[in-house]
């Protein structure tokens, strides 16, 4: 089966002689939960706005269930959905009418239940009949999202859906994303929120300065990740440990917080052994993407 | 094809101007009057014959009619445009859309047609209570006033692919089209012009849509309409393939 999204030697050179992207390779399969990582200015966006064909590429190619973008533009955008990251609302009409003009540009004639469905699954419902102007950030960006599910696409790219939505509404928004890709639809998504990825996400890339830093599935990411979290409160003050370590000491000395090596597990522990008289609590945390993200993109403290 | 969609953005297109119909259709329709006010109250009497046996608030109808149908035609192509960029709308809601080039172009300039449609039949409709005429060559008219309407929906298509921001749309309003519709024969007959002068107006595109226009109406115009109608024509279909094209490689819409 052809994968959801093919990209292949992906390079973005802007007009202002930004390198964005240089040399993407990806594959994203039908049915999976993909999310794209990577801090600003790693290319996130203009991957995923070359994806719905609102960028051009400089080179590379990119295929949507098969078909490339080059030759069949009209098809491939027919197939996703997309929600840019800027927000911006055609100020003339109102929530409803704004989801019936976007139904129809895909060729729906008659979209009012699905429409009816997209309103209450994303708490739009009482809003239906208001201006787009006058809706508040949140309510905003679930409308671009409801936009980009009016044709029921096949494959959905969200970039940074959940920035400045609440937390609650957050939660009801990833329940009903999880069940869209539960009915098979292919997601892709950007986010700043890296425990969202790791609780949503199958696999995961990480972008950095415009290459893939790393890709995988978020199990296989965190499981072969080669650092551990530490913090040690101490009854007495003890000095940094040096070498394998890395970290910072807190409260005079009495608390020490950083990462060990898994490699140099050894060192960390016979030094632990060493003063474990002093220790009166001591933490080893499981790793989080976020951890992963921070070594790949070089941020780690 | 998806044809559906052309329908969608076309009918989008057409209700942004109805919503806000009284700045759009209502504007337009309370200049005519001031113009008619003015000339024909107080200066149209002066002027005299305007050739062919027909009195200059005659000639003048025509004349503001296709003003109309130009200035309101180009507004709503690159207003559109141009708010689009400001607010942002362009990747999701026109670049993302499953529509080739020449749908786009094809759904904002029947828009403008229909705009430009309206404003000429109200401003005719309302000239018909100052002044006394009969149309004279119905398809002429209409023929001429859609190529008309066509030809500035598809310049402010351009304008608002070409412009950065809303002072750029002005200004090519401003400082080339309005300057070029006073002096295309709306408000005098090449041979009401200064002797060396009476050529002049046949360099400039607009004399020959609103001299045909204007036959359409009167049944008399300045010059031979076969020609006209072919360049008009010529130049409408050259325009759309220009839209086209920057559409498709994004020219000052996709980065």
């Amino acid at each position: 089966m052809t994968p959801a999204l093919t990209i292949v030697g992906l390079a973005k050179r802007y007009q202002n002689g930004a390198d964005a992207l240089q040399g993407v390779d990806l594959e994203v399969g039908r049915g999976e939960f993909f999310a794209i990582l990577g801090p600003n200015g790693a290319g996130k966006s203009t991957l995923i706005n070359i994806v719905a064909q609102v960028v051009t590429k400089s080179s590379g190619h990119v295929t949507v269930f098969g078909l490339s973008i080059d030759k069949h533009p009209q098809r491939t955008r027919m197939l996703l959905g997309f929600t840019p990251q800027e927000i911006a609302l055609d100020p003339f009409f109102s929530v409803r009418e704004v989801l019936r003009h976007h139904s129809g540009y895909y060729g729906i004639t008659d979209n009012r239940a699905w429409i009816d469905e997209l309103l209450e699954r994303l708490d739009l419902a009482p809003h239906a009949d208001k201006n787009s102007k006058a809706l508040s950030g949140g309510m905003r960006r679930r409308l671009t999202i409801a936009k980009a599910l009016a044709h029921k696409p096949r494959l959905l790219i969200l970039d940074e859906p959940t920035a400045g939505v609440d937390v609650a509404l957050r939660h009801s928004l990833w329940a009903f994303v999880r069940e869209l890709h539960r009915n098979g639809t292919t997601i892709i998504l950007t986010t700043h929120y890296i425990e969202e990825a790791q609780e949503l996400a199958e696999r995961v890339a990480i972008l950095r300065a415009g290459q893939v830093a790393a890709c995988d599935r978020t199990n296989a990411l965190l499981a072969s990740f080669g650092y551990r979290r530490f913090a040690i409160e101490l009854r007495a003050a003890v000095p940094f440990p040096a070498g394998f370590a890395s970290g910072s000491t807190e409260a005079q000395g009495r608390r020490i917080v950083g990462e060990f090596a898994v490699g140099r597990g050894q060192e960390f522990f016979s030094w632990l052994g060493g003063i474990a008289d002093k220790v009166v609590d001591l933490r080893i945390d499981q790793p989080r993407l976020e951890d992963v993200f921070l070594h790949l993109t070089g941020k780690q403290t | 094809m998806n044809w559906y969609g052309n329908w969608a953005l076309f009918r989008r297109e057409c209700q942004r101007f109805l919503r806000v119909w009284l700045q759009t259709l209502g504007a337009p329709l309370i200049s005519a009057m001031l113009y008619f006010a003015i000339f024909g109250a107080a200066l149209g009497q002066r002027i005299g014959d305007a050739g062919h046996g027909f009195s200059y608030l005659q000639f003048l109808v025509p004349g503001l009619a296709a003003m109309g149908i130009i200035q309101h035609a180009f507004q709503n192509t690159s207003s559109s445009l141009i708010q689009m960029k400001y607010l942002g709308m362009l990747q999701a809601d026109l670049l993302a859309l499953p529509l080739n080039p020449a749908q786009i172009v094809l759904a904002f300039t029947a828009a403008a047609m229909v705009r430009g449609a309206l404003v000429g039949i109200g401003i005719l409709a309302i000239s018909r209570l100052f002044v006394e005429f009969t149309i004279a060559d119905p398809p002429l008219l209409i023929g001429s006033a859609l190529i008309m309407a066509a030809i500035f929906g598809l310049v402010g298509l351009l304008t608002g692919i070409w412009a950065k921001n809303f002072d750029q749309v002005a200004l090519v309003g401003n400082f080339i089209l309005t300057p070029m519709v006073y002096l295309g024969g709306v408000f005098f007959a090449n041979s009401m012009l200064p002797a060396g002068w009476q050529k002049a107006p046949l360099l400039n595109p607009i004399f020959y849509l609103v001299d045909l226009f204007r036959r359409g109406l009167l049944g008399a115009g300045q010059t031979p309409p076969e020609g006209a109608l072919i360049a008009v024509s010529l130049v409408m279909a050259a325009l759309f393939i220009v839209a086209m094209l920057l559409f498709r490689l994004g020219w000052r819409l996709k980065s």
